[in-house]
């Protein structure tokens, strides 16, 4: 989902339309594909450098970073260390403290003792030293996409973000889906009536359970995008906080062809195949069993029997060992700016900080401001 | 506590105002619904003193913090600090108190509790400040202090709370102290930390500062929440007396000339820009405008990029890098603060010359650990971004190098602040290190005129 001052609309006369991506941002596509490529094995502050040159490339800004949020789902990013980032800055600093680090030899010298007092090669020990950072994490993988394909996918991104603003959702169908159904049960007060089509209307407030509500318009959309015959309208509340509401309407005729979910979504679609093999358990150590029960296409309580030795922190798995380490970094969040805190979760390899903050009895207090965005802690509703 | 007179006024604290029943209160607004007059929080002492003078009758329920037990910390005054408090005495228990980073400004606020003896809330910017001011206040009055913030909500008589966290819970805190100080109080006219100084009965307000703003409407609300400048003294006052005795040195270098190149075209590109178009900048507001159209227009945001860059270039340049190197080499035995403006620039400096770092991605433990071994001599540098600009007890730096900063005076006084604390035979000094030829001697010039 792309956040908020990334969502390109055009307004009028009470009408909200995103601004989609067509053949005419092809070039752009190809170029941010190949600097993903390009980048592997590089760190996600090198590649956010290089992306950061695209924006001059003439295009809005907002369409260059919305893309490139498209392409991040796409990239595995992984720490370098080899030792402690932590135990090879306190050697270094300290044995680095005897003398005055000015020229190459200074610096190779305290490299070498250091790495041999610790076991390691220099190289190691010079990779690892920051290895903790976000921005020093490394591009390890970086999942091959068509350009056609990343402006569909940014297209359906941009839908969903919108989405999320609504209020009030009004859905004709032909076909017969009953999963389509539950999803607007589970969105909010929802209306279904039959006519040949079916009509289905779901209202909710538009500020409850953000995440939660995304989640389900992302599988309601690509459910109906894998099926066709069908027109959306929904009352979106945008931008945030201004009270203004604005009608959204698409179908899959006029815009079907033009947005297409990304693979991660695709799955829940093949819900309904046999299943043929047993699954191969995907790695990580924290765990979004929603997302990932999506992604593999399989029911969360089928999710929760593969990972069974991680804490079920409810939504979240997490490795016994890793919630630990998670904890103990986040003693002293409480009343910490949002963006701190969620460097620090992804400094520990936590893609998605906010599920992992809430299932650990934290909420963010969101504002308008997102400088002025805070955690807080909440009194604990499980007894993990 | 009931107050003899003829009609009776119930006076309730409820979510961050004073709810009086009865009757009317200064500042009260008549609310119907309940009927019942609501006052700021803020108003409370006035409140009380207006009631007592009119011999009115009221009730108080309002207060329901802790008695503060007896306090007896030995601290003695220096001279200036004894006028500080006076001043701050004479003016009502209210007021604020300018001094330099390093004149001692929390043994003032020290002494205050001590002599009020009421239970006291102290608010600081940051964490670390917080654990400083409660392991002095626990050394100095050997009793336990409460702690509101970083996952911690215990109140006790003497409280420290962050800014983010008293003013998270003003509505629920706000009637358990009678004095409150705030530390680094220019934060407190920021739009969400105001609630503060309105949510708070605090009748007792300090507030602690080494700069002030310049700026009107920072002043006036400072006066609304806290009260007037009873007491300041500027750096220069106190230097060679109570403070160290100190140099600053601007040193200009120059680009190399690759940088050179690559900050003219990026500033060119910019100038152009703005000639193009018939824009004049000359003020902040007109590069806010300038920064608003960007959102818009393309080629305006390919300019403002060309100029980031070249700031990047003159901000951050390896020359002042090689000159950062001489500079700590021809001074080995100096404890030397480095401060930069990005965090680009702290790692870069703490890769090549492993120079500890810290920034507000340093978890707080390896921050503390650091911070701990400069102290013991164990490091003899730190390089920082903003993280030790201000509060941070670092007692003995010598030598302060600016590699970059922002333009504001009150940044260049605390990073000075930092290596200003008395030592027998100290000379600290402050080398800044500037571009030279681009826009960062105007930066520069900016922050020393103040």
């Amino acid at each position: 989902m792309l956040p908020p001052d990334l969502i390109r609309v055009r307004r009028r006369k009470g009408v909200i339309r995103p601004t989609y991506a067509s053949d005419e941002h092809l070039s752009l596509a190809k170029t941010l594909v190949s600097v993903h490529e390009e980048n592997i094995g590089g760190t996600r502050g090198e590649l956010n450098d290089a992306l950061s040159g695209c924006e001059e490339l003439g295009y809005d800004y907002k369409f260059v970073r919305g893309l490139s949020a498209v392409l991040e789902e796409h990239c595995v990013f992984q720490s370098r260390a080899a030792v402690s980032p932590t135990d090879a800055r306190s050697s270094l600093f300290e044995e680095a403290a005897e003398v005055v680090v000015v020229t190459d030899e200074d610096r190779k010298r305290v490299l070498t003792t250091v790495a041999f007092r610790m076991g390691v090669s220099a190289e190691d020990l010079e990779k690892s030293l920051y290895a903790d950072l976000y921005d020093e994490q490394e591009l390890a993988e970086f999942e091959a996409i068509q350009p056609t394909d990343l402006l569909k996918e940014y297209n359906f991104t941009l839908t969903l973000s919108l989405l999320t603003h609504a209020k009030r959702l009004e859905l004709i169908y032909k076909v017969k889906d009953e999963e389509i159904e539950e999803l607007g049960k589970k969105l909010g007060n929802c209306n279904v009536s039959r006519n040949g089509s079916t009509k289905m209307i779901a209202e909710w407030k538009p500020t409850s359970r953000i995440g939660y509500k995304a989640s389900l318009l992302e599988e309601l959309l690509s459910r109906l995008l894998s099926k066709g015959g069908w027109e959306l309208a929904a009352d979106v509340v945008y931008p945030i906080g201004s009270g203004k509401t604005y009608r959204f309407e698409i179908s899959y005729k006029l815009e079907g062809k033009l947005l297409k979910p990304s693979k991660r979504v695709q799955g829940f679609v093949a819900k309904a195949q046999p299943k043929h093999e047993p699954l191969d358990r995907p790695k990580g150590e924290i765990i979004d069993v929603q997302e990932m029960a999506l992604r593999l296409g399989i029911t969360e309580a089928d999710l929760k029997k593969m990972y069974e030795e991680y804490v079920d922190l409810g939504g979240i798995l997490i490795k016994r060992e890793k919630l630990g380490e998670v904890k103990g970094a986040l003693e002293n969040a409480a009343d910490m700016r949002l963006e701190a805190v969620q460097q620090v979760l992804k400094n520990l390899g936590c893609k998605n900080p906010i599920p992992v903050l809430e299932a650990l009895g934290y909420a963010v207090e969101w504002a308008k401001d997102r400088g002025e965005r805070r955690v807080y802690r909440f009194k604990r509703r499980t007894s993990q | 506590m009931i107050f003899r007179a003829s009609v009776l006024i119930v006076l309730r604290f409820e979510r961050g105002s004073i709810v009086a029943r009865g009757g009317p209160i200064p500042h009260g607004k008549y609310d119907a619904n309940s009927d019942s007059y609501r006052a700021p929080a803020l108003r409370y002492g006035e409140i009380i003193e207006h009631l007592s003078r009119n011999e009115q009758e009221w009730e108080d329920e309002v207060f329901e913090g802790l008695e503060c037990p007896r306090l007896a910390s030995g601290i003695e005054l220096r001279d200036y600090q004894g006028e500080a408090l006076s001043a701050w005495r004479k003016a009502g228990h209210h007021g604020l108190i300018v001094l330099p980073t390093g004149a001692g400004k929390t043994v003032v606020a020290m002494k205050a509790i001590e002599e009020l003896c009421e239970a006291t809330l102290i608010v600081v910017p940051t964490l670390v400040l917080a654990d400083q001011w409660r392991h002095r206040l626990e050394e100095d009055f050997g009793l336990k202090v409460g702690a509101v913030g970083g996952g911690s909500r215990q109140v006790r008589a003497i409280t420290v709370a962050t800014y983010d966290s008293a003013s998270i819970r003003a509505d629920r805190m706000g009637n358990l102290f009678k004095l409150i100080i705030f530390d680094e109080v220019h934060h407190l006219p920021a739009e969400s930390y105001r609630q503060i100084g309105l949510k708070y009965i605090a009748p007792h307000r300090m507030g602690l500062t080494a700069t002030l703003a310049r700026d009107d409407g920072s002043r006036i609300s400072l006066m609304e929440l806290v009260g007037d400048v009873v007491y300041e003294m500027a750096v220069d006052d106190l230097a060679g007396t109570h403070l160290a005795d100190y140099t600053v040195q601007t040193v200009h270098v120059p680009l190399s000339p690759e940088e050179q190149r690559e900050y003219d075209k990026g500033f060119e590109l910019y100038r152009g820009f703005l000639r193009r178009r018939g824009i004049k900048i000359r003020s902040a507001r007109d590069y806010q405008r300038f920064v608003m159209r960007t959102g818009r227009d393309p080629e305006a945001r390919r300019a403002l990029l060309a100029r980031n860059r070249a700031m990047d270039v003159a901000l951050n340049s390896s020359t002042k890098v090689e000159n950062l190197k001489h500079l700590i080499q021809s001074n080995p035995e100096e404890k030397t603060l480095v401060f930069t403006r990005h965090n680009k620039l702290v790692y870069r400096i703490s890769k090549e010359m492993f120079i500890p770092a810290i920034t507000h991605q340093t978890p707080q433990e390896e921050r503390e650990e650091i911070l701990r071994r400069f102290r013991q001599g164990r490091y003899m540098r730190i390089v920082t971004s903003e993280v030790l600009d201000e509060g941070v007890d670092v007692p003995d730096a010598s030598l302060a190098v600016i590699l970059s900063g922002t333009g504001s005076s009150r940044q260049f006084i605390q990073r000075l602040g930092r290596v200003l604390r008395k030592m027998k035979g100290k000379q600290a000094r402050l080398v800044e290190l500037v571009s030279r030829g681009t826009a960062e001697t105007q930066i520069s010039r900016r922050r020393r005129q103040g």
